[in-house]
């Protein structure tokens, strides 16, 4: 039988006494994001410009370096460089070396490995949308172009899922609406859940240097499992700062090893590059002018071996000249070709690691002679 | 509707603020009725694809009343084979073209737990053992109970009807409540971080380094990948189990355990008895006595006694291999868990005759026999569930080359022997030396405080993970 009044007590007690838990423990998560917040900010302070290879920095996944090291970096009142694009801008366009030739300029280096022309694309347009209108107005972006970008529907660069499509997805922050990723805030609200999720970056910060540390297991383990071989002095191994995705391609076995490569990554099936990721370009020319970006293409560095190896060069140059020439509703961006620049090349597309700030010069020439080209006379 | 999502936590706040705030027994019966109906909807895309399981509740019901009002033998076969056979339909473990189906797709999730119960009820009400007859709502109560109905544990009827019974006196003491959010933080905990990062790794390892064409290494990978399957099974099942038994106490429910440490177990049987215990026991219940009670009557002598009970352990055992699917992969697992277990039976028959009892006694006191004992269990097992994720190709590796799958076996059994025994002393070890530790977490604050941050580092480390969290590895079950 119900004894009511009595049930009633023991449900006000029961329901006082969860909920009372309930808000205890969610105190104390507060307080514990609270603290990590303050470590985080401690550890890392929001720094002024964004180099994607430093690793001193706080946010280690490319896409959150890019967005969101960018936007803790205030942007600044003067003049900036965004630099977006593949390995090779990662690796060749150091900001810190372009800074010492232009002083007054702040330089961010949003690249990541491998990035296609879409999401090179996407990641401008993000960039455009997070930062402050006034500081629109002194920001040109460089976006590096080369012919890895630019890779077939059926291409293993296609099939498989990007870094960057994945760091987008995870970091929540942005939703994809018809190829475009759009923020889902703005402003303070952004900058506020910039500065909550810290904790995240931090614990993936720990979960990097980690890695790091077992760099050297992972090694040994990979040299066990898939080569059969047992080394025990690659226990002792870190990870190194800058991991060069390619061996060195400067004899001939080398060469041939890297064209083969990239006729197989990017080629596939071998019916030519498409049109796809042209569209891109065309598309992010067709943004910039609407919008009144300062946008300037760089045509990246390419070796005569290169040019001459890859069946596909052709065609490259061919559908990347179609997209430039196009007058369409204005000129939507400058264009700067180093492709025949003689730069100190590691392989077919990186730079020679010493040679960077050859490469920061030649780039800093190329983009005053534009600059001097669309100035009045 | 996942246990670790959004979602299912905010469908348990509704629900039990919903049964907390009912004025009435009745009322709280209802709201419980009400949660599980619920839940039901969300385990499928559409109500319609929930019609054939609430056809086969329906009709369940019906022939519990009736085998529990008409205790005849012949009636108690009769809804027997109606509710299996059933069952069996419904999951397609027979062509479907031999009976009229249900031509949509429809939901069977928590249909095997749900027969484990309805023939719980059925064979006791038979039985005489169900004071009264099960009325419509605590019989979805019981059946559906939303924290168990995936995957169990399966409770007994009377344990679950009692604890219905005292809802109207549920009081929850901040102990209480402590003890089920804990309980639930350390669920999330094993199926978010410990069974996803076990599952990639083993996806790693499994799917791209297997390769049967170079032996040692593959000998190497197939138990490292075994093990890993394994303890990633563990914990997402384990993990399960505790949000389960967690959420349901938040209710004034004590669910039944279904783990109790299975990896300390000394052989076989005694794993049984803490790996999966309720299903254990309600096979051990309703297939394996009444089977030895049947071989006896008809075979038994003194001296046939016990090798009678290892053949009954291997047909119960093979029957819960099938259980599981209708392939022949599962019936070469449930196989392989009878010769197993049956082994482990008759091997100690044997030695106990050998030795004699107190030469064996001393002999399983023997630490190094301990751990070896206790990783044979895990390679055993380990070795049952390659059923489950190996690729034809792996498995006919391992039919090909018989040594190297023996030397594969042996290699775990010695790893896992080193790693358990290590686990073991270093929990004897923690609990022996921090006495202090453990005294000052008894304070409600200290308590409180430890919650509230293992809380914190769980849900960090699960947004941190991203990945989609692993869904619940006996859902198609």
């Amino acid at each position: 039988m119900d004894r009511r009044p009595d049930l009633r007590v023991r449900a006000v007690l029961t329901l006082r006494t969860l909920l009372a838990q309930l808000g205890k423990t969610l105190l104390v998560m507060a307080a514990c994001h609270a603290v990590l917040v303050g470590v985080s900010l401690w550890l890392f302070p929001p720094t002024r410009d964004v180099d994607a290879l430093d690793r001193s920095a706080l946010y280690r996944g490319a896409f959150e370096r890019a967005v969101f090291g960018a936007l803790e970096s205030g942007f600044g009142d003067g003049r900036q460089l965004v630099v977006i694009g593949s390995s090779n801008a990662l690796l060749g366009f150091r900001p810190s070396e372009i800074e010492a030739l232009l002083p007054d300029v702040r330089v961010h280096n949003l690249s990541t490995a491998s990035m296609r022309m879409d999401e090179i694309r996407q990641m401008v347009q993000l960039v455009w949308d997070v930062m402050p209108a006034a500081q629109r107005k002194r920001t040109t972006f460089v976006v590096t172009l080369i012919f890895a970008s630019f890779p077939p529907p059926k291409s293993l660069y296609v099939r498989r899922e990007a870094g960057v499509a994945h760091e987008i997805r995870r970091s929540g922050a942005f939703v994809e609406l018809d190829g475009d990723l759009v923020p889902r805030w703005t402003g303070p609200p952004l900058t506020a859940a910039l500065l909550l999720r810290r904790p995240l970056a931090l614990a993936e910060v720990v979960a990097d240097e980690l890695s790091s540390l077992g760099w050297g297991v992972q090694e040994f383990l990979s040299a066990a499992f898939r080569k059969r071989v047992f080394d025990p002095s690659l226990l002792a191994q870190r990870r190194p700062d800058d991991v060069l995705l390619f061996p060195r391609a400067d004899t001939p076995h080398g060469k041939l090893a890297s064209l083969a490569f990239f006729r197989a990554a990017l080629a596939g099936e071998g019916d030519g590059l498409g049109r796809a990721q042209f569209d891109e370009l065309a598309r992010l020319r067709r943004w910039a002018e609407a919008n009144g970006v300062d946008l300037v293409l760089v045509g990246m560095p390419v070796p005569g071996w290169v040019r001459d190896g890859l069946p596909y060069f052709a065609e490259y140059e061919r559908e990347l000249r179609r997209v430039l020439d196009d007058p369409g509703d204005g000129p939507g961006a400058r264009f700067v070709d180093l492709a025949s620049a003689d730069l100190p090349m590691w392989d077919a597309t990186h730079p020679e690691p010493g040679g960077t700030s050859a490469w920061a010069a030649r780039l800093i020439e190329a983009l005053r002679d534009a600059r001097a080209q669309d100035s009045p006379q | 509707m996942q246990f670790v999502s959004v979602e299912f936590l905010a469908f348990v706040a509704l629900s039990l603020g919903a049964f907390h705030l009912a004025p009435s027994l009745s009322a709280r019966r209802t709201v419980l009725l009400a949660s599980n109906v619920v839940f039901a909807a969300f385990l499928a895309s559409s109500p319609r694809m929930m019609v054939p399981m609430a056809l086969f509740l329906a009709g369940s019901f019906f022939l519990v009343r009736l085998v529990r009002a008409r205790r005849e033998r012949g009636v108690l076969a009769l809804v027997l084979v109606t509710t299996i056979g059933t069952f069996v339909v419904m999951k397609q473990y027979v062509p479907t073209s031999l009976f009229p189906t249900w031509q949509e797709p429809y939901s069977v999730i928590g249909l095997s737990y749900v027969l484990f119960r309805v023939l719980h009820l059925a064979i006791d009400g038979h039985e005489g053992a169900l004071a009264e007859p099960v009325s419509a709502r605590a019989f979805v109560n019981y059946c559906c109970f939303f924290p168990a109905w995936l995957s169990g544990p399966i409770q007994r009827y009377e344990d679950h009807a009692r604890q219905e019974e005292a809802m109207a006196r549920v009081e929850l003491s901040a102990r209480d409540v402590h003890a089920a959010l804990s309980r639930i933080v350390t669920g999330v905990f094993k199926i978010g971080v410990l069974s996803g990062v076990l599952f990639e790794l083993h996806g790693q390892l499994a799917g791209i380094r297997l390769e049967p064409a170079q032996p040692p290494h593959f000998a190497l990978t197939l138990a490292t990948a075994a093990a890993l399957y394994t303890l990633y099974m563990y914990y997402n099942f384990a993990g399960y189990m505790d949000v389960a038994l967690g959420v349901a106490a938040l209710y004034g429910f004590r669910l039944p355990e279904n783990f109790d440490r299975p990896f300390s177990s000394g052989n076989m049987l005694e794993f049984w008895n803490r790996w999966h215990i309720t299903l254990s026991a309600w096979f051990r219940t309703y297939l394996f006595n009444p089977l030895l009670r049947a071989l006896t009557a008809r075979w038994g002598s003194a001296r046939r006694g016990p090798y009678l009970g290892v053949l009954a352990y291997l047909i119960t055992f093979t029957v819960m291999g099938l259980w599981h699917g209708s392939t022949p992969i599962f019936f070469v697992y449930g196989l392989i868990l009878g010769v197993t277990v049956s082994g482990n039976k008759l091997y100690e028959i044997e030695a106990r005759r050998l030795l004699g009892k107190d030469a064996f006694r001393a002999l399983r006191a023997n630490p190094l026999y301990a751990a070896l004992c206790r990783g044979s269990v895990f390679a055993c097992f380990s070795a049952a569930l390659v059923c489950f994720w190996a690729t034809p190709r792996v498995r006919r590796a391992v039919l090909d080359d018989p040594l190297l799958t023996a030397g594969s076996y042996v290699g775990l059994t010695l790893l896992a022997s080193v790693v358990l025994a290590l686990a073991s002393w270093l929990r004897t070890r923690w609990e022996s030396t921090t006495p202090r530790l453990h005294h000052a977490l008894q304070g409600a604050v200290a308590r409180q405080i430890a919650l509230g941050v293992r809380a914190y580092v769980v849900v960090l480390l699960v947004v941190l993970r991203w990945t989609a969290v692993p869904t619940f590895v006996y859902v198609p079950f």
